[in-house]
């Protein structure tokens, strides 16, 4: 089994506050992951530091082969990653900023045709696309960064919080665009506090609270080891524990 | 009316956020530095009598009196020069920017009732407004001069029997001497001429200097506030890429802004001194300024503009740290009053005083803010002293490169993300 993303003892710490605890998962390739916990539990940390914005305090982060702090360009060259609750250029046109984002991951017009045709595709938003950023609603804004994010088909795709503050339809959505992408060979990495929802997304989960991964497996296995109708259950028994 | 005042309170309360009051407070502390500094040198330079040198040619019992009763307004210093070129080189060894050349002849002049004249040199060393007042004490030994000799002819009931003559018996000649040349003019009209011009460019620069740095910083604060940032970063582009693209593009628009109001500026300057003087006697000075070597030459455009160049990006790339420090496009205002700071203090400082009467230790903390250098670079490249431009010219370079460098590193850290400034937490 090919691992695309591996993370070996990972920690971070602002200042002397120490946000994650020593974290340990991999994924495997074309799996989406989902790292779920409550608000402040750390995946945003996590997610960061494997988008080589941040760094880590100690631990490592493997990304395809690559050690994220050794050779951090190449690295960047294999993900792609979307923040959460991320602004946009308010002056730029939807496809003004895809365009343009298209020219920072490649220098090769061909190739740059072929992300923003890609991201097109994925945000779906019809003559819309040409309006200014800044008139869209908050669900067309998050396709449009969404499809930025999946454009490049990296081998790794960070999301976070993909489809927080959307309606059911659109998160739906959303969801069912980054299944179809995980198809085709893309491997995600999502975080959500929603530990409901995450079950139509994902297969794989990683349950983290207060900075540590306190569970891992399948949807399935979790619920069966804790005997439990869906994972929000599941993260209350092991918090009982 | 009580939701009004509940309005009213938390609109105050928005306001008067320490991004408001802090650069509000540190510009006012500004103005008391400097008030307290120019009032202190204004104070020790009227205790004392302004210097004037006086080379007494003719030697007679005449001019002796008249220079000893000079000595209640100003500090003579006399020299055994022989002729104007040796009175003007002892001036410069003295700093002193008046000096006075009595004629051979002079006392025979006066009693045998012929024209009597008398040389006054300006010195043109310093253009602050202080240099203004110095020169002053040249006009008024002068019309001293002339009222002690026509007293002396009252007294002894000779000379012409023309009144205007025994009222006006002494004829001034106006020298200005500059780069080691001597021409017949007027100082102080050759002086606000050339503080026109010293004094345009130095605030256009202040004015775009503070404008682009608040330009860059709130582009770095937008960018962190909207997260913008964060996708920049995870993008397969340098670091250093997008530190200097910031700057570059910041750097380019100031240029902009820079030569449009200096264009502006000027336009309204040429303006204003062909009504206040006339156009002919614009262009006399205008001449007189370029005879002595006052005028810019093709190198010191160039060493004018490096520096001006220089000081942009310098100012942006400290703007860009301090933008970092900024948490959302607000509070860049604030975070940009140290550098605000950095070039009020030297701005105002050198538009009012001469820095050569200063003492050594306010010399040097003035020559170690970089930006000092764009408002002494004028002068210094009018009176020849490119040593001291290209030496502030370096000074600057270095200093960008330092801060670049750190714009870069915190760019490549965490700091970029993590960097604020909590100016109401502090524990
Ligand atoms: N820049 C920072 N400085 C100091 N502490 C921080 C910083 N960023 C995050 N933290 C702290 O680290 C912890 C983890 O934050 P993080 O954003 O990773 O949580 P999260 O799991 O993404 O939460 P949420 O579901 O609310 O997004 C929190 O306690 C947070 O306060
Ligand atoms: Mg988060």
């Amino acid at each position: 089994m090919e691992k695309v993303l591996e993370i070996n003892n990972l920690k971070k710490s602002y200042g002397s506050f120490e946000a994650v605890k020593g974290l340990n998962f991999c994924i495997p390739k074309g799996e989406i992951f989902a790292l779920i916990g409550p608000n402040g539990a750390g995946k945003s940390t996590t997610l960061k530091m494997i988008s080589t914005i941040l760094h880590p305090t100690s631990g490592q982060i493997i990304i395809d082969g690559t050690d994220i702090e050794k050779e951090p360009d190449l690295a960047r060259s294999k993900i792609s990653y979307l923040p959460e609750e991320v602004g946009a250029y308010k002056n730029l046109s939807g496809l003004g900023y895809l365009e343009l984002m298209a020219a920072l991951y490649t220098d090769n017009p061909v190739k740059q045709k072929e992300y923003v045709s890609k991201a097109l595709e994925i945000s779906d938003l019809g003559s819309r696309i040409r309006d200014k950023l800044g008139t869209y609603s908050k669900g067309m804004t998050r396709k449009v960064m969404l499809a930025r994010a999946l454009m490049s088909q990296p081998k790794l795709a960070i999301l976070d919080e993909a489809t927080s503050g959307l309606d059911v339809i659109n998160a739906l959505e959303i969801r069912n665009i980054i299944i179809n992408y995980a198809k085709s060979g893309t491997t995600v990495l999502v975080s959500s506090h929603n530990m409901l929802e995450i079950e139509y997304l994902s297969n794989m989960v990683g349950i983290i609270d207060q900075g540590e991964i306190i569970e891992t497996g399948t949807v399935k296995e979790l619920k069966e080891k804790h005997n439990a109708k869906n994972l929000e259950e599941v993260f209350l028994r092991l918090k009982k524990q | 009316m009580k939701k009004f005042w509940v309005l009213l309170k938390k609109e105050i309360k928005e306001l008067l956020t320490p991004q408001l009051w802090v650069p509000f407070l540190t510009v006012i502390v500004v103005f008391f530095v400097i008030g307290n500094v120019t009032s202190k040198q204004m104070k020790e330079q009227e205790s004392v009598k302004d210097k004037i040198v006086i080379a007494d040619l003719d030697r007679s019992n005449l001019s002796a009196s008249i220079i000893s009763s000079l000595e209640p307004v100003a500090t003579v210093v006399e020299t055994d020069a022989t002729d104007n070129v040796e009175l003007n080189i002892k001036m410069q060894e003295e700093n002193i920017q008046s000096g006075i050349l009595i004629p051979k002849g002079f006392e025979n002049n006066v009693y045998g009732g012929g024209q009597t004249t008398i040389e006054s040199y300006s010195l043109m060393s310093n253009f602050s407004a202080l240099a203004g007042k110095k020169m002053i004490i040249g006009t008024t030994s002068a019309a001293l001069i002339n009222e002690m000799v026509s007293n002396t002819l009252l007294g002894e009931k000779i000379g012409p029997g023309n009144t205007t003559k025994l009222k006006q018996p002494v004829t001034v000649k106006k020298f200005v001497s500059a780069n080691g040349i001597i021409k017949e003019g007027d100082a102080t009209q050759l002086l606000s001429f050339i503080l026109g011009q010293t004094t345009t460019v130095p605030t256009v620069l202040f004015v775009v200097i503070v404008m682009a740095a608040q330009m860059i910083a709130s582009a770095v604060a937008t960018e962190k506030e909207n997260k913008t940032l964060e996708t920049l970063l995870s993008l397969p582009i340098s670091r250093k890429a997008i530190v200097a693209s910031k700057m570059l593009a910041a750097g380019f628009v100031s240029l902009i802004m820079a030569s449009l109001y200096m264009l502006g500026i000027r336009n309204m300057n040429s303006g204003i001194s062909g009504m206040a003087s006339g156009v002919s006697s614009g262009e006399n000075v205008s001449q007189l300024a370029a005879d002595l070597g006052l005028k810019f030459s093709a190198f010191g455009y160039l060493e004018l503009g490096l520096i001006l160049f220089l000081a942009i990006l310098l100012a942006l790339s400290i703007a860009m740290i301090l933008g970092a420090f900024a948490e959302d496009a607000k509070s860049a205002q604030g975070v940009v009053a140290p550098l605000m700071i950095l070039v009020m203090i030297p701005y105002f400082l050198t538009l009012l005083m001469d820095l050569n009467s200063m003492s050594i230790g306010v010399r040097y903390i003035i020559y170690s803010i970089p930006f000092s250098h764009i408002f002494l670079a004028m002068p210094n490249i009018l009176t020849g002293n490119h040593i001291f431009v290209l030496a502030g010219a370096g000074y600057m370079l270095i200093l960008f490169v330092i801060f670049v460098l750190l714009a870069a590193k915190i760019f490549s850290s965490d700091l970029i993300l993590t960097l604020k400034l909590n100016f109401s937490k502090k524990k």
